[in-house]
């Protein structure tokens, strides 16, 4: 669901860029006043889980992946749909910028689709439901459910509605070439099926391991640093196994590169030119591109981007933490 | 009703008790014989006092004080703390130098990634304040390099900034790494397992332990300075002899205590891992993961190069 460069007008892109200030900007007021510096961890950890999770790619017949993106999953476990946007936005940014997965330009769209939409209405619908029925895994389940299939369903607004606005002189699209009768259904086969599927397992997995091993780490207001301690364990153990992701030979619906998009048949025919936009557009060399180092096993590169990754999503949560003051409240006395 | 009459009340009281202030400044200025008479007082003394401080500019001693300040919290307050899978002082500081030594040596891209990694995953291990510490010098150094680097750039050759910068990275992570993770007199001491000679280590020593005595001497002098400096104080800056001057005295003073105090306490001059009068090494259980780390370190830059 990354969204890479020049698949997007750089309008569309500035567009949903400055749509998501205002929300990144409620979110870190939200976080800076609902979540208390010790479970700020919490907040690195679910943008460590988001990451990996991005990194396990399934396969669907007919050549696309997909994966979970686990935004709901931290909204849930830290109890605010805030956090969630912040971590699944922080866990993108380093996609992006080390990884290549999903473009520069193409941020905005993306923290707008998997960082606000699908953690914010998953956790609603979590919370909604969880109070009719108060069975917190069906909730958690379909919430995530729902909100992973709204964030693939805005990414496919998003890709089809480029080839109505951009066309060049001889009609052909400048940036991405499908309209929303292709767009919407390829997107959204994947993700109301498997992909959808595997964000439910990943969301009620880690919920449940989560309730079993280290309840204080979402139940107590203020939790120790060893209540995370197991959650660190899961990290290294996914961190082992994200080689899986490799199975997957195929290239997610709308994540070509420029060189693929020509021969791609999708919506019965083949598209048969490089749209224009893409061929000359924006491209920033990383130091990891598609998460594999040259000159090594592929399997090695994986686990060593899936380190990178996650060490730095906890560095930068830890430092934020660190730069927090720390919060006396003096109403309460213990 | 009751409200108001407490009002009143307190008017009244607060009027008597101007006039009583008045009166009683009256008496006192008439029994002390204070009358205005220019002739007898000088006429300086009849004049309103009126001064107010010029402005004077003290960054001479705030800038000293506070990068005195800085160096001492940093010696005292960031104390490096051994963790429990730490490994024990002297293989820190071998395995330290070897992964840095390595770095350098390695022409593989590769490597130098690796090994960004694992400094990246040893650096993430650490609390928050302690990685903010952490990287205000590395981020220092790395944007140091950067600037030195950057016409290799326009130069044609975009990747030695690349490979420089990230070496720089590491190795500076590296040692705040060892720095951060391991006490000073732990390491210290530990030098004595390279057969390094008791008068350097003696000296390294005392060094680290002065720097923050004689700093703070030097910060009660600057202190000291500032109280004095009345009214505009233009060459403050002629203090520097003085501040150091004071210092180097009392450091002398301190040197001749400190020595005899060690003295006392047997210190013979000699530091030792030496029990018994062996040489001996002593591993701790965790040390096998970290040299079957540097096994495997060495082994992958045999294979990349």
């Amino acid at each position: 669901m990354h969204i890479p460069e020049n698949y997007l007008s750089p309008t569309t892109c500035a567009v949903i860029a400055v749509a998501m200030v205002p929300v990144w900007k409620y979110s870190i007021t939200k976080i800076k006043e609902e979540i208390p510096k010790e479970k700020m961890p919490l907040l690195g950890i679910g943008a460590a889980f988001s990451f990996l999770g991005m990194m396990f790619n399934i396969p669907l017949p007919g050549g696309t992946t997909g994966h979970a993106v686990g935004g709901t999953l931290i909204a849930i476990l830290t109890g605010s749909p805030a956090a969630g946007c912040i971590s699944v936005s922080m866990a993108l940014l380093i996609q992006a910028l080390l990884f290549g997965d999903g473009g520069i330009l193409a941020f905005g769209a993306n923290c707008f689709n998997m960082a606000f939409a699908l953690p914010f209405l998953g956790y609603y619908v979590y919370s909604f439901l969880l109070e009719k029925t108060s069975k917190r895994k069906l909730s958690a389940a379909v919430g995530a459910y729902l909100g992973i299939n709204m964030a693939s369903l805005l990414a496919a607004i998003e890709f089809g509605i480029q080839p109505l606005l951009f066309k060049d002189a001889a009609g052909n699209a400048l940036y991405c070439p499908y309209p929303l009768s292709v767009s919407i259904p390829s997107m959204m086969i994947g993700h109301l099926t498997l992909f959808g599927l595997a964000e439910i397992v990943m969301t009620v997995a880690v919920l449940a391991f989560v309730e079993k091993v280290s309840p204080d780490a979402i139940e107590e207001k203020k939790p120790a640093s060893k209540a995370f301690k197991p959650l660190y364990i899961l990290i290294g153990a996914l961190i082992l196994l994200t080689p899986l992701g490799l199975l997957a030979t195929g290239t997610a619906w709308g994540e070509w590169g420029v060189d693929e998009i020509a021969s791609i048949v999708s919506g019965g025919s083949k598209l048969g030119y490089t749209p224009a936009g893409m061929e000359g557009g924006f491209e920033l060399s990383t130091l990891f591109p598609d998460y594999a180092m040259g000159g090594l096993p592929e399997w090695t590169g994986y686990i060593l981007s899936a380190v990178v990754g996650v060490a730095l999503t906890i560095i930068i949560f830890k430092l934020i933490s660190a730069t927090m003051k720390e919060k006396v409240d003096f109403a309460v006395s213990q | 009703m009751d409200f108001k009459l407490n009002n009143t009340d307190f008017d009244k009281e607060k009027n008597s008790l101007y006039k009583v202030k008045l009166n009683s400044e009256m008496n006192s200025k008439q029994s002390m014989g204070f009358n205005y008479d220019t002739q007898k007082l000088p006429l300086w003394m009849c004049k309103s006092e009126d001064y107010e401080a010029t402005s004077d500019k003290d960054a001479f001693i705030t800038k000293s004080t506070k990068a005195l300040l800085e160096v001492i919290t940093k010696i005292k307050f960031t104390v490096g703390k051994d963790s429990r899978f730490s490994a024990s002082p002297s293989l820190k500081l071998v395995y330290t130098l070897l992964f840095i030594i390595l770095t350098a040596v390695s022409r593989n891209y590769m490597f130098t990634m690796i090994m960004g990694a694992g400094v990246i995953l040893a650096l993430a291990m650490f609390p928050g304040d302690v990685i903010k510490n952490l990287f205000s010098t590395i981020m220092g150094a790395v944007l140091l390099s950067t600037f030195i680097l950057l016409p290799a750039v326009f130069m044609g050759s975009p990747k030695t900034l690349i490979t420089v910068t990230s070496k720089v990275f590491i190795s500076v992570s590296l040692i705040g790494i060892l720095s951060a993770g391991t006490s000073w007199n732990k390491i210290t001491r530990s030098l004595k397992t390279f057969f390094i000679p008791n008068i350097f280590i003696f000296t390294l020593d005392i060094t680290i332990k002065y720097v923050s005595a004689l700093g703070e001497i030097c910060i009660n002098i600057l202190n000291s300075l500032r109280l004095r400096s009345i009214g505009r104080n233009d060459n403050k800056a002629v203090a520097v002899s003085g501040v150091l001057g004071i210092t180097f005295l009392k450091s002398r003073e301190m040197a001749d205590e400190l020595y005899s105090a060690m003295c006392c306490r047997c210190f013979t001059g000699e530091y030792g891992t030496k029990t018994h009068g062996k040489t001996k090494i002593i591993l701790k259980k965790q040390d096998i993961f970290y040299i079957f780390l540097m096994i495997s370190v060495l082994v992958l830059f045999r294979r990349l190069g």
